[in-house]
């Protein structure tokens, strides 16, 4: 009631709300990652969790197949860089903001 | 009773001990929280009160915190995943918060239990998937517009990615808990073993025992955070798996 709609100034209600949030920094990237590693500590205890956990998942799978295969170490090595990709890979998705690959073209669902 | 022989135990708190044959303190503490919850949603939400008093104002900011999650993060069609995402973050909440209390038991702090319920989240949502798109879902290991000469690298890769939420799902909640519990009793048993040194060590002993008192809150803004992180994580991957990316 106190902020007629000016000329020049045709947006909604929720268009404003949206952009003085955006301006206040409350829908900032952190917000749309649920918040997760709003400090850099955070951020990096997270990132090397992902590769950790990627490479042990790489190894895992190495161990197993040489296991079952008796390669030992062939796939070992092999799963290990792999997994190393795998690591970096979930490092990158993180740092979209999202897991998904779609990165932010899908907010809008 | 941390102090004995003047050493820092630690790690003793995460000790099972057999309540009845095959039944532990963590089972217990388990029961404990399903019936928490149950009474908070049951007795929260008996008088239907139009203006909630405190038991239903919690109980109502527990599902609209939790629907407004699942709504934001998988879309309107995730509604029908709200039961599980809820009563899997209501378990973890009130587990991690239990463990806050004196003398209970945190059964999040045990990396079984954490895989567990890592594992109900992977195999739910990849059940998902295939139940909504088929073979489709294989499609997922591939991105489209990749070199197909990519495909020997790019699959065990994306593969093994996938594998690794499970493991980093659990590690995360199990490695919190753990860590915090830990840093509570090592710094209690300063106090303690301060305190044993005469008047100097009373004052000396003060730090350690404010540190603490930091720590305790720390600890309530990580039970909760916790428990938030593996609902939002799930939610996340409940979307990759409704929407397929």
């Amino acid at each position: 009631m106190d902020d007629p709609p000016r000329a020049g100034r045709p947006e909604s209600f929720e268009e404003r709300l949206r952009a003085a949030r955006d301006r206040a920094g409350l829908d900032g990237k952190d917000a749309a990652a649920g918040g997760m590693g709003a400090s850099p500590w955070g951020l990096g205890l997270r990132a090397g969790l992902e590769v950790a956990s990627a490479l042990a998942v790489g190894v895992g799978i190495g161990l197993a197949l040489d296991w079952w295969l008796g390669t030992r170490p062939l796939f070992l090595v092999l799963f290990l860089f792999l997994g190393g990709a795998a690591g970096v890979l979930n490092v990158h998705r993180l740092m979209l903001g999202r897991s998904t690959r779609g990165s932010n073209a899908d907010r809008g669902k | 009773m941390a102090a004995e022989g003047k050493t820092i135990d630690a790690l003793s708190q995460f000790a099972l001990s057999p309540i009845v044959a095959g039944f532990t303190n963590s089972n217990l503490y388990m029961l404990i929280a399903a019936g928490a919850i149950s009474a908070l949603m049951i007795l929260g939400m008996k008088p239907r009160a139009m203006v909630p008093g405190r038991l239903q104002s919690l109980a109502e900011v527990a599902y609209e915190f939790v629907a407004g999650m699942v709504k934001e993060q998988v879309g309107k069609e995730g509604m029908k995943y709200f039961p599980f995402v809820f009563t899997l973050f209501m378990f973890i909440l009130f587990g991690n918060m239990l463990g806050m209390l004196p003398y209970a038991f945190t059964f999040t702090s045990h990396i079984a239990v954490t895989v567990t319920l890592a594992l109900i989240v992977f195999i739910l949502v990849t059940a998902v998937a295939i139940a909504i798109h088929g073979a489709k879902f294989f499609g997922y290991f591939f991105p489209e517009g990749a070199p197909v000469a990519l495909a020997p690298i790019i699959i065990p890769v994306e593969i093994i990615s996938y594998l690794s939420r499970v493991v980093s799902l659990s590690v995360r909640l199990f490695a919190n808990m753990v860590a915090g519990h830990v840093m509570l009793k090592v710094f209690a048993t300063f106090v303690v073993l301060l305190g044993g040194l005469g008047s100097l060590g009373l004052v000396g002993a003060a730090a350690p025992l404010a540190l603490n008192v930091a720590l305790v809150g720390f600890e309530f803004l990580v039970a909760f955070l916790q428990a938030y992180v593996f609902a939002i994580l799930t939610c996340i991957y409940l979307h990759d798996a409704v929407h397929l990316h």
